[in-house]
């Protein structure tokens, strides 16, 4: 099967989805993410992360209940599939395995 | 308390509708929430301002491709508005519709044949018209020469399209930008007008012949059929003729050094053709019978040794430029280029010189050539464009009209299709293609008959164009286009207007008032305008036809009628001429004989300036000057004001050079007073010291030697021995001029054997002065015509399904004692308010148009008030006349049978 390979940011956004269990929507993420970052993130990064990720088949999404808040529109709330999870575990096992090599970090006195 | 009531601060109201615009559909809802979640989480945050500011960031944010792009449709593509099938299921349902509506199909096409045939033709005629000189290889670096000479006394410079001998092969001496020049003289305007052709024993006249410089046809590209261009006009004696003269001298193109004998400009000449050349392909202002090299004695000789910088500007100069050579700087360098060459000319004649620079591709359509092949103005052939649009806007308006007013009937046909699911561009698409294929029928009727009539619609405009659709694609090009333009302009606004109904409201059978008021207006306003132009065009032709009348039969000053011309051209019939003005005198016909160099209506090339006793050459007035002898003011009716006529001793001494009789305008010009003009001596320098002196013998009233577009001229009549004045005048009495013509061609035949007889009346070569309004009065009239047939079609179209509506209304009129005369006119006033509008808008702007074109002519008519009303009554009475064909037939019509059926 044909890998696909995840960046930096949609990693991080994969697993703060997969954190919220069930309650991630745009502007829930967001928080987190500057939260746990502290980037400076904006909206139209996290959706364009989220649709590529839906795209790549690691989220499923449905539309939740609108609120008040939002002028009455609907959210969308994403869950991550079970492909999702394995990616995000695969790419757990390859950073694990590579740290447990990485011993005895040797630091270089010039740095 | 105050913060509660403060409304809750929004989102920018343009970055949410611009996200709206450009957000793909499906994903709006959920962005948009989003973004206001996050607005109203910062307006806690950071406060309402930041937040508006941070929003519009955000909404800017989401401008990339994976928001803006569309999700692609769910359905097949098929049903997109311009899929081949559909397409071909508009032209399905649009040629069912036409066979179903024949009546209205039939008034639309035969409409638009008509418009387009005659759209056709002018689109065709320009093109042709702005065709010359575009063959020549380098036909964008060919230049003429022109001059502009003013006098210190007169007030507008001098224009001509001529200029002095040296000038060119200066400029080509002192200029590198110049590749090649050449000069052309034509010797018609020097009493030259026909050559006289001899090859073996047979005779010919030929009309122009060009005396030009050996490198013409290496300026010009001519098709040459034989020999040589680059060496063709090297030789003296030489001739190169076209394809026309070769058949007809020789019987073949292949006459490559055969020899002929000339008369012409000296006495009898041989020549041997070095070249022939296809005078039917690539048209050009220069399209003479031959060409001879400036090589030669006569002509070419004087221009050869003629070393005038300031006059003689009697020939035409062509310049080749280098490739991209600046032409606008070139043209300024002419100013020092002259003053250093003949600025000392110029002074001595009291005069400035400027030269100018005008593109070869343009001369023919500029109209400002005085001698040379006569051109059109580019002015008359946008009148005709407009004309040609005009005409085809009306019969567009007619397509719009039909369609828009037979919209109740497929009203419920929009909304059964728009039920189903037709987008509004597919409707547009289908009732796009149903004026495209009304144009294309039409188009298709007119090209085979315009093709026809093609001989007819030339004589019209004098032109000579063939439909040449296998070898000109340009034709084809013009074709296509006007089927889309026109099929467009037709079409677009009943589409537009058709697609737009609300399929509820068709059904509910509720008319949307509102707009089907506004579409009867628009339609009012479609017939108004239709009538309009008609009313304008009428107007136009009633003044035009006016003016052409007032100049053909206006007093111009001498009897024109009856009068008919022997010109004597050949130098070997002078010493019989005198004798043949004897014989002629002496038949029983003829009341009276004169001699002149040039009759009026011919181009006077003479002129001299001269200043009266008391004052100098720097005050001195052009006058132009004839030939003629003491019989000129009897035979040709012109009154003497002042003084004597000259007599025959006055012709045969030898001071007749001196002796004049003046016109009234020379001397209200000079400022002398009528009974003090007898005796009079008028002087003139020449350059070199000499002087000449004129002696005022007689007054004569103004007559009109050239176009009525101009003021009378100072002119002179001089005197001259009979046998210098070839143009003989006879004043016939008889209106049987073929008797007369037998018996004068039979006094020629004994005394000038060797030359073919000639003759023409004097009121047909006035005439010819004014070809360029005749033909414009041709066309005008003949589009009036056809403009108002076409207006009328729509107008009866329209009374067609006025009547059908109100039927029943009829019927119940009719029931209740309505006669057919008020039935009538209940039908037809709607119709005949608006034409009567029409003209009351028209009139104003024809009047304005025709004072504009009225402007060019020194004598013109008055624009009478009758006019406006006769072209009113014209307007009205045909409209009239339409409508009530229809209206009459419906109120003649059993009001049983409308009532019955229900």
């Amino acid at each position: 099967m044909k890998r696909t390979y995840l960046g930096e940011f949609e990693e991080l956004v994969l697993l703060t989805v997969a954190v919220l269990e069930g309650e991630a929507y745009g502007v829930v993420l967001l928080h987190e993410l500057i939260a746990q970052t502290g980037r400076s993130l904006r909206l139209n990064q996290v959706h364009s992360a989220l649709q590529r990720l839906e795209d790549k088949g690691m989220l499923s999404s449905e539309m939740g209940e609108p609120t008040a808040e939002r002028g009455g529109r609907r959210k969308r709330l994403f869950k991550v599939t079970a492909y999702g999870v394995r990616t995000l575990e695969e790419i757990q096992a390859v950073r694990s395995s590579l740290w447990n090599r990485f011993t005895n970090p040797k630091t270089d006195p010039s740095l | 308390m105050s913060r509660l009531e403060q409304p809750t601060p929004q989102p920018p109201r343009w970055a949410d509708r611009l996200l709206e615009w450009f957000c793909a559909p499906h994903l709006l809802e959920n962005v948009q929430g989003d973004l206001h979640e996050e607005f109203f989480y910062q307006v806690e945050k950071v406060g309402a301002q930041k937040a508006k500011f941070q929003y519009i960031i955000e909404v800017l944010g989401f401008l990339k491709p994976f928001a803006i792009q569309r999700k692609p449709s769910p359905y097949p593509s098929s049903t997109t508005t311009f899929h081949p099938t559909m397409i071909r299921n508009y032209f399905n349902i649009a040629i069912r519709n036409l066979a179903k509506n024949r009546l209205y199909a039939a008034l639309n096409i035969f409409g638009l044949t008509i418009g387009t045939l005659c759209c056709l033709y002018i689109l065709l005629y320009v093109q042709d018209e702005r065709s010359y000189d575009k063959h020549h290889a380098a036909a964008d670096r060919l230049y003429r020469v022109t001059t502009e000479l003013s006098f210190p006394d007169t007030k507008d410079p001098h224009k001509m399209s001529t200029c002095s001998p040296p000038i060119v092969p200066a400029m080509q001496a002192e200029f590198p930008e110049v590749e090649i020049s050449t000069r052309m003289v034509d010797p018609a305007p020097f009493g030259v007008e026909r050559y006289l052709f001899k090859v073996g024993d047979k005779v010919f006249y030929e009309n122009t012949g060009y005396v030009v410089d050996s490198t013409f046809f290496q300026t010009f590209d001519y098709h040459f059929l034989a020999g040589n261009p680059k060496k063709a006009l090297n030789a003296p004696q030489s001739m190169v003729i076209s394809e026309a003269l070769a058949i007809k001298l020789f019987n073949t193109t292949d006459a490559l050094n055969k020899t002929l004998k000339v008369t012409g400009q000296v006495e009898e000449e041989t020549y041997k053709v070095t070249g022939v050349f296809n005078n039917s392909l690539g048209k050009s202002h220069l399209m003479p019978d031959f060409f001879t090299p400036m090589n030669s004695p006569g002509m070419g000789e004087y221009v050869r040794s003629d070393n005038t910088w300031a006059g003689n500007n009697f020939l035409y100069g062509y310049l080749k430029f280098k490739p991209g050579t600046d032409v606008q700087a070139f043209e300024a360098k002419l100013a020092a280029f002259i003053e250093r060459n003949g600025g000392d000319q110029l002074r001595q004649m009291k005069m400035q010189k400027k030269l100018f620079l005008q593109p070869v591709r343009a001369i023919h359509t500029s109209a400002e050539d005085l001698a040379v092949a006569k051109g059109t103005s580019e002015r008359f052939l946008n009148m005709l464009l407009l004309i040609a649009g005009f005409i085809q806007l009306v019969a567009c308006i007619n397509f719009m009209n039909l369609s828009t007013a037979r919209s109740t009937r497929r009203a419920k046909e929009v909304g059964v299709r728009k039920a189903v699911g037709a987008g509004r561009s597919s409707l547009m698409g289908q009732f796009l293609s149903e004026s495209m294929l009304m144009t294309l029928i039409a188009v298709g009727l007119a090209v085979p008959l315009m093709w026809l009539l093609l001989p007819l619609l030339n004589q019209l405009t004098g032109a000579s164009l063939s439909l040449q659709l296998t070898q000109d694609w340009s034709t084809w090009g013009i074709i296509v286009g006007l089927v889309l333009l026109t099929g467009v302009v037709a079409g677009s606004y009943p589409a537009f207007y058709l697609s737009s109904f609300n399929p509820l409201s068709i059904f509910r059978g509720m008319r949307d008032t509102k707009s089907s008021q506004g579409a009867i207006n628009f339609r009012k306003v479609l017939v108004v305008s239709q009538f309009v132009i008609s009313s304008v065009l009428i107007i136009g032709a009633v003044v035009i036809q006016r003016q052409l009348n007032y100049l053909l039969k206006e007093d111009m000053g001498f009897e024109k009628n009856q009068k008919i011309v022997f010109p004597v051209r050949s130098n070997e019939s002078r010493p019989q001429l005198g004798a043949f003005r004897n014989r002629l005198a002496a038949l029983p016909e003829v009341a009276g004989v004169t001699g002149m160099s040039a009759y009026p209506g011919q181009f006077v090339p003479n002129d001299i300036s001269m200043y009266k006793e008391g004052e100098d050459m720097n005050s001195s007035t052009v006058i132009r000057y004839a030939f003629t002898d003491e019989k000129f003011l009897s035979t040709l009716k012109v009154k003497l004001l002042a003084g004597r006529n000259f007599t025959a001793r006055d012709t045969s001494s030898e001071e007749f050079k001196a002796k004049v009789i003046v016109n009234e305008t020379v001397l209200k010009t000079m400022n002398i007073p009528l009974e003090q003009a007898p005796g009079m001596v008028l002087r003139s320098d020449r350059g070199n010291g000499d002087q000449i002196q004129l002696t005022i013998i007689g007054v004569m009233q103004d007559i009109n030697f050239e176009r009525m577009s101009k003021k009378v001229a100072p002119y002179m009549m001089r005197v001259s021995p009979h046998e210098f004045l070839p143009q003989v005048i006879t004043d016939v009495t008889t209106q049987d001029y073929p008797v007369f013509v037998q018996k004068a061609q039979q006094i020629w035949s004994e005394l000038f054997p060797g030359t073919p007889f000639e003759y023409t009346f004097l009121d047909q070569e006035v005439a010819q002065l004014y070809q360029a309004e005749q033909t414009f009065s041709n066309i005008i009239g003949t589009f009036t015509l056809v403009a108002i047939f076409i207006s009328c079609l729509g107008l009866f179209g329209l009374s067609v399904f006025a009547a059908e509506q109100r039927m029943k209304e009829i019927g119940i009129r009719k029931v209740l004692g309505a006669s057919v005369g008020s039935l009538t006119s209940l039908l037809a006033k709607d119709f005949v308010i608006l034409v009567v509008l029409s003209i009351c808008i028209a009139s104003p702007i024809a009047w304005y148009l025709m004072n504009l074109w009225l402007k060019d002519f020194a004598y013109r008519i008055e624009i009478q008030w009758w006019i406006f009303v006769l072209a009113g009554l014209i307007a009205v009475a045909v409209a009239f006349l339409t409508v009530s064909v229809q209206s009459v037939r419906s109120a003649l019509a059993n009001p049983v049978k409308s009532l019955r059926s229900e």
